[in-house]
């Protein structure tokens, strides 16, 4: 059976493995530690859903958010902000920013994740 | 207050153990060992040159570093120099950076027991 390929864009080593631990098992997974990386591999090779870091350095996730809402090639795909910021009214800025989800990090609740992944993807939850 | 906060969530780390295994965890562990000793040292670095964009940006960084393993303390902690960087509150950064070090210290040997107590 095919699995859904997700593209995971984090710069910081132990959020990558830990989404690793929580993805590797339901989807497969190709990782940009940049945001003009991904944008790069986003055009060569379309995933079906992106986890978007906000915190990325030289790009951030909101410019790269933008670029893709831009592109006609990629302004369709799903892509989750996944941030350590938590602050009130947070999500409503993600959303208006063009990210079709939001979670937090650290990711307590992977079920929130997986969830969210699944609802996107318009697929039963993996977890 | 971060002071009330465990240092290492027990629940968090028997989580970690179930979802990946004795290895993975051993790898967040290493990365916590390399990973969060850099932002570490990076946001005393930025704060000594007033470089308050620096601290805000490491500081943000370490607050999944340590909350992906439970250092509850050292997160919030995170959190507040990441706050008080943010809104450009020196007064509140210096307050908060002697408590950086011993915080980190305090999560490095709650891990390292840890360790030995599971591989005992």
């Amino acid at each position: 059976m095919n699995r859904s390929i997700i593209a995971v864009v984090e710069d910081n080593p132990d959020n990558r493995l830990l989404v690793q631990a929580l993805l590797e098992d339901h989807y497969d997974l190709v990782e940009y530690t940049t945001g003009i990386e991904a944008l790069h591999g986003l055009r060569a090779a379309l995933p079906a859903l992106v986890l978007l870091d906000i915190s990325l350095p030289e790009m951030d996730g909101a410019d790269v958010i933008r670029e893709i809402r831009r592109d006609p090639s990629l302004r369709h795909l799903p892509v989750i902000a996944l941030t350590a910021h938590a602050m009130s009214g947070d999500r409503e800025k993600f959303l208006s920013a063009g990210f079709d989800e939001y979670v937090t990090k650290p990711i307590v609740d992977e079920t929130i994740l997986l969830d969210a992944i699944a609802r996107l993807l318009g697929a039963p939850s993996a977890r | 207050m971060s002071i009330d906060a465990p240092i290492l969530d027990i629940d968090t780390m028997a989580r970690l153990a179930r979802l990946g295994g004795p290895t993975f965890v051993q790898e967040l562990v290493r990365l916590f060992g390399d990973y969060g000793a850099d932002r570490v040292a990076a946001i005393r670095t930025a704060a000594a040159s007033s470089d308050m964009n620096g601290v805000r940006r490491d500081a943000h960084a370490l607050v999944s570093t340590a909350g992906n393993i439970g250092a509850r303390r050292l997160e919030l902690l995170a959190r507040e120099l990441e706050r008080a960087a943010a809104t450009l509150d020196a007064v509140a950064v210096r307050a908060l950076l002697p408590s950086l070090v011993p915080a980190y210290d305090a999560v490095r040997d709650a891990l390292a027991r840890h360790t030995s107590g599971n591989s005992a």
